[in-house]
């Protein structure tokens, strides 16, 4: 017994002293980082909610049915076999050792042992997912390309070790006559049974030897935790406590430096701009690059990825990961001298660049950088809640503001921005252009001299840049304003006095542009006196909902599909005539994943007459972006296989008459994709790619005998 | 106010580039421009396209007698021509974006003006010595390769300030304040140079020339100067760059640019004809850059480049707004379709409804008809004369349009009887038709 005690004892000590170093150094790299922005801790009961459903739960590792399964049994196993290793530890002092009150219970031997034979199955599939998916197979496709994968299979290993020397001395203990649980533990009972026959002094050493063993594997895998990738057991809880919540997509935060949001009007001198040394980050984000578990989930979703650019979120997580623990002994280097002292190695690291090319060995590509369209699959899918697009976005603030290094053709869009109000340049007199011709007046907001909003309008139509100069958006501008006023909704539009809103700067990096443009709308719309916002373009959705709150402008905006099917349930659009059509609908990004608006565009489609919906295989949640947001609309795409051609072909899978979107961007890049490969044959020149609202408007035209045809094609040549 | 010296270069065929007389309009802002050129006969041509932007005098710089330095800077212009005249169909037909770089491997004087490495330190010189003799307001070159050299060797000879890249010009109380962008356009930052006569370089879109005759005749004068010999540095031997056989896109005069409409890269060549016959560039739009009609670098778009040329023709290009935000600083714009409902329509001065194929043949036919018959011609189409050529009473329509209502529209009137553009199988349709005109040019 006192070998036991002291070897136990001495193998806690080592493990513990190796570990606690490892820890205490993680622990002061993550204050190396800057302060958290404001609120990372508020709202407990959300953080526990989050905590209870992502941890316990498992819910978004779940959204993969036999990974998750898998998943949840190891997670599981862990935490119920915690009390194996309070019974390990008490036997090494005891050997008839039990937990007092339930440790003899069957009911607690049959969930251990159950919970070992799961651990092991779990161990299987993963082994499985690990051996079928290996990137050596499968090359860039496969989810654990670039991923630490012999710390992968270290780590499944350690699994399986802690899983056989546990098997091992309670098999030995049975015979011994020190196991606990007369009854239940099945599986142990298999083991006593097979190990029975070794005699009485063989079990006395295996249970010495296992329990000694399990300790030992599991404290040495506690020692290899910490110094991997799988850090992830602790540090996710940690991690998804502290996560935005509900979820890292919608708004974009401000621009914070040292905890406070930067004041453009008139930036401090010390203030940091956005990321421009690993440093620069929170202590949130480095624990975001601390949690990452290569799980590469992420990487399966990310439309730069799948069409053969170089960027994959998790990569560049475990790029900024791994450079922060080389840098480290920089960074907690308490003066210049111990800093000169480091190793070259270290002090090479420390002076690489955060974004920059091979020719200047950065951290990150500006390749890496400028791929992003900030769709957010990757945050959707994360088990952990690592928050990729705000990573990105900070670093291109740094490369935007600071360096003045970002792609070149984007500077036309910022140029026009800042001259005429909108990326074309088209300037606001013709922001009018897309109401000439209909059959009833526009009310124009400040034309007749009012200055707030009048009583019988009830939503300020926010039309858009889009809306109101793109050909494809303005059909839409005038279907919704049609069906507005078919449905009998006062509205009004701002006409020229409205700006764009700043997105496409703000998703570039162009902070202070967005902040130009944002408070002078937020100044019009609150002069206004507006109240609720409809608009047809998910950008501005997102840009006027949730990022105008910022500046002080608090409206309640609805997207038009929102909008149009709560008519069409009221009553107040009729859908009564027939669209005889094979309809898919496509997801834009920032009205489904970043807003969670998915069925009332489909709700629109259903009702309608005639329609036949197909879901393309990527629908809802795990959409698959057009290519154009994140500014990506605004710059060339060079690199790999086209987004925008790529979500066309699986647009083009179901066979549709019609592509409907409910976003001018997405309207845009599928019809380019569209007409593309109409170009090559690969698409029949019938079909057509169109806003949701445009197939209500012909249903609705039709019940009020008008030709469709007639009013949507002549219109433009009129103007 | 006093002068404003403003360098103006020349291209291979002498026409004054379009970022020259940029310069010019520049000048204007700040005092009474006053042209210096390089060499090259004072024709009146010249002379009279300057004074049409408002330029008062002419002042050419020619090498002193002595200096002997003239056989040398002659020297290349043979080989150049050759490469040029002998140049096979290579992949350079697309332009190779360094026009105004071009001389520089290639002195090249004549008729037509020094150009080249030449041009720096004849242009220095000249300058340097006009600047000392009349104390002018400001001196102002373009953005160019060679006009940044002169502006900076200039700078540095009378011992003042060069401020660059600047995109407007106004006078101030301690001398001109030159606008330059920062952060990409969000900020505008006004500097002014503070010891000796500023030069300044201006940005070649910063400006759109407008005519701005004077009523006087152009005072012509020349000037003789001494260059200044790099010392230990002997020229042993020269030979010409490659060049391109197509302006660059940006800087073009004559842009003549294809989408969807053309139908395939062979249709492409079609309009390299039709540049070629206008002294064009080519460009092309998002589609037909996507489908590889054109390579990358001839995109036309929002995202590509943005060209501001005195003639732009789209053909078979819808007109997107982003492809309008690339070319709508173009001076006229002529769009050719099969689809009279064509966004492109609503910008066009001119439009032909029909078929690229009959209608470009057709214009090409044309322009070699006027070619045949009025030598000249062709050099005017550059410099206000080039709308009159591809209008045609039958083919085309004027569509009005709000934003381009400032136009100047006088010399419309009168083209109207000097073309005639054969009409094609009836297809070409007044852009106001119905869109069953559709069906038909497509039967």
């Amino acid at each position: 017994m006192l070998v036991r005690i002291i070897v136990g004892m001495a193998i806690t000590a080592a493990a513990f002293t190796l570990a606690g170093r490892r820890v205490l150094m993680l622990y002061r790299l993550a204050r190396a980082g800057q302060p958290a922005e404001p609120g990372r801790l508020d709202g407990v009961g959300a953080r526990v909610r989050a905590l209870i459903v992502e941890v316990f739960g498992q819910r978004k590792l779940l959204k993969w049915t036999g990974a998750g399964a898998a998943h949840f049994a190891v997670f599981w196993g862990f935490v119920i076999l915690g009390v194996t290793i309070v019974e390990g530890y008490g036997a090494l002092f005891d050997r008839d050792f039990h937990i007092p009150l339930i440790g003899t219970d069957t009911w607690l031997g049959a969930i251990e042992d159950t919970f070992i034979l799961a651990v092991l199955l779990g161990l299987i599939a993963f082994a499985a997912i690990r051996l079928r998916q290996s990137p050596e197979r499968e090359g860039r496709r496969s989810r654990f390309f670039g991923s630490h994968l012999g710390a992968a299979w270290f780590t499944l290993l350690m699994i399986f070790n802690v899983m056989w020397t546990l098997l091992l001395y309670r098999g030995a203990q049975i015979n011994t006559g020190n196991f606990p649980f007369p009854h239940g533990a099945y599986a142990s009972q298999t083991v006593g049974h097979w190990l029975h026959p070794a005699g009485r002094t063989a079990n006395d050493v295996l249970e010495t030897v296992g329990i000694l063993g399990s300790l030992g594997v599991v404290l040495a895998f506690l020692v290899f935790v910490v110094h991997s990738k799988h850090l992830h057991i602790f540090l996710a809880p940690l991690n998804i406590a502290a996560s935005r919540r509900p979820r890292a997509l919608g708004p974009l935060l401000p621009v914070y430096s040292g905890g406070k949001a930067v004041d453009f009007e008139d930036p401090g001198e010390d203030d940091k701009i956005g990321r421009g040394a690993i440093e620069d980050f929170t202590w949130k984000g480095l624990l975001d690059f601390g949690t990452c578990t290569e799980c590469g989930r992420c990487q399966s979703q990310c439309p730069a990825w799948n069409t053969g650019k170089p960027l994959s979120p998790k990569l560049l997580i475990m790029a900024l990961r791994d450079h922060a623990l080389e840098k480290a002994p920089y960074l907690l280097a308490s003066s210049d001298e111990e800093r000169a002292a480091l190793p070259e190695s270290v002090r090479a690291e420390a002076e690489r660049p955060l974004v920059g090319g091979a020719d200047v060995n950065g951290v990150i590509d500006p390749d890496v950088l400028w791929s992003c369209v900030t769709c957010g699959a990757c945050v959707e899918q994360c088990p952990v809640d690592i928050e990729h697009v705000d990573h990105v976005v900070d670093m291109r603030r740094y490369q935007v503001l600071i360096e003045s290094e970002f792609p070149r053709e984007a500077q036309t869009m910022l140029r026009n921005l800042e001259r005429a109000g909108d990326p074309w340049g088209r300037g606001a007199r013709a922001r009018m252009e897309w109401a000439a011709g209909l059959p009833f007046e526009v009310r124009v907001f400040g034309e007749d001299g009012a200055e707030r909003l009048p009583d019988d309008v009830e939503y300020l139509f926010w039309v858009g840049c889009a809306g109101a100069l793109d050909d494809n958006a303005k059909r839409t501008s005038r279907a919704v304003a049609e069906l507005l006023h078919e449905a009998g909704v006062g509205f009004m539009v701002l006409g020229s006095g409205e700006t764009c809103t700043g997105d496409p700067a703000r998703r570039l990096g162009q902070e202070l542009l967005f902040q130009e443009l944002a408070t002078q709308n937020v100044e019009t719309l609150n002069s206004a006196g507006a109240k609720k916002i409809v608009v047809t373009c998910a950008h501005c959705f997102n840009a006027i909902g949730n990022e105008y709150p910022q500046l002080g402008g608090n409206y309640e905006v609805v997207h038009h599909t929102q909008l149009l099917a709560r008519l069409v349930a009221e009553g107040k659009l009729v859908p009564a005539g027939e669209v005889d059509a094979a309809v898919t609908y496509h997801d834009p990004c920032y009205l489904g994943r970043h807003n969670r608006v998915f069925s009332p565009p489909r709700e629109i489609l259903g009702s309608v007459p005639g329609v036949r919906l197909t879901e393309m295989p990527r629908n809802r949640e795990r959409s698959f972006c057009c290519g154009a947001g994140g500014a990506r609309m605004w710059m060339e795409e060079t690199i790999g296989t086209r987004i925008n051609e790529t979500r066309t072909d699986e647009a083009l899978s179901t066979q549709p008459d019609l592509v409907t979107a409910a976003c001018p961007y997405c309207i845009v890049m599928l019809t380019d994709g569209l007409n593309n490969r109409k170009q090559n044959g690969a698409a029949a020149d019938a079909v057509q790619v169109i806003d949701v609202s445009d197939v209500l408007l012909r249903s609705v035209r039709a019940k009020n005998g008008r030709s469709s045809q007639t009013e949507s094609e002549s219109a433009p040549a009129e103007s | 106010m006093g002068p404003v010296l403003a360098l103006v270069a020349r291209d291979d065929d002498g026409e004054i580039l379009r970022s020259s007389l940029a310069v010019v309009a520049m000048a204007r802002r700040l005092g009474t421009p006053v042209a210096v050129l390089c060499g090259g006969d004072p024709d009146l041509v010249i002379t009279g396209i300057l004074g049409y932007y408002g330029v008062t005098r002419v002042i050419i710089a020619e090498d002193d007698e002595d200096s002997g330095d003239g056989a040398n800077a002659r020297g290349g212009g043979a080989g150049d021509a050759d490469a040029r005249g002998g140049g096979a169909r290579d992949m350079d037909v697309w332009g190779d974006g360094v026009r105004e770089a071009r001389g520089s491997d290639a002195g090249d004087a004549d008729a037509r003006g020094v150009r080249g490495r030449d041009m720096v330190s004849l242009a220095t010189a000249a300058l340097v010595e006009i600047a000392s003799r009349e104390h002018p307001t400001a001196i102002l070159t373009s953005c160019g390769p060679d006009a940044r050299q002169v502006a900076a060797r200039v700078a540095v000879r009378l011992d003042s300030g060069v401020i660059t890249d600047a995109v407007d010009l106004m006078p101030g109380p301690g001398g001109p304040v030159a606008i330059q962008e920062a952060f990409t356009g969000s900020c505008l930052v006004g500097s002014a140079v503070r010891r000796g006569v500023p030069v300044i370089t201006v940005r070649a879109d910063a400006a759109v020339p407008e005519p701005a005759a004077v009523g006087e005749p152009v005072v012509v004068e020349s000037v003789s100067v001494r260059r200044m010999r790099p010392g230990g540095v002997r020229v042993l031997s020269r030979a010409p760059k490659t060049a391109a056989r197509r302006p660059d896109l940006t800087t073009a005069a004559v842009v003549v640019a294809g989408g969807r409409g053309v139908g395939s890269a062979a249709g492409f060549d079609l309009l390299g004809q039709v540049a070629d016959a206008l002294g064009g560039a080519v460009g092309g739009s998002r589609a037909a850059a996507d489908l590889g009609w054109c390579p990358p670098q001839a995109l036309v778009d929002q995202t590509g480049a943005s060209v501001c040329p005195r003639l732009y023709v789209a053909c078979g290009i819808s007109g997107s707004v982003r492809h309008r935000a690339g070319m709508q600083d173009s001076r006229t714009i002529v769009a050719i379709d099969k689809d009279p409902a064509a966004p492109i329509f609503r910008i066009a001065d001119f439009g032909v409804v029909g078929d690229l194929r009959r209608v470009l043949p057709a214009l090409l036919a044309e322009i070699a008809r006027r070619r045949g018959t009025a030598i000249g011609a062709a050099p005017a189409l550059r410099h206000g004369g080039a709308p009159e050529t591809l209008t045609s009473t039958r083919t085309s329509t004027r569509v009005p349009d709000p934003d381009r209502a400032a136009r100047p529209q006088a010399a419309h009137a009168e083209a109207r009887d000097l073309a005639r553009v054969p009409d094609p199988d009836r297809a070409a349709r007044p852009q106001a038709a119905h869109p069953e005109t559709l069906d038909h040019a497509e039967a």
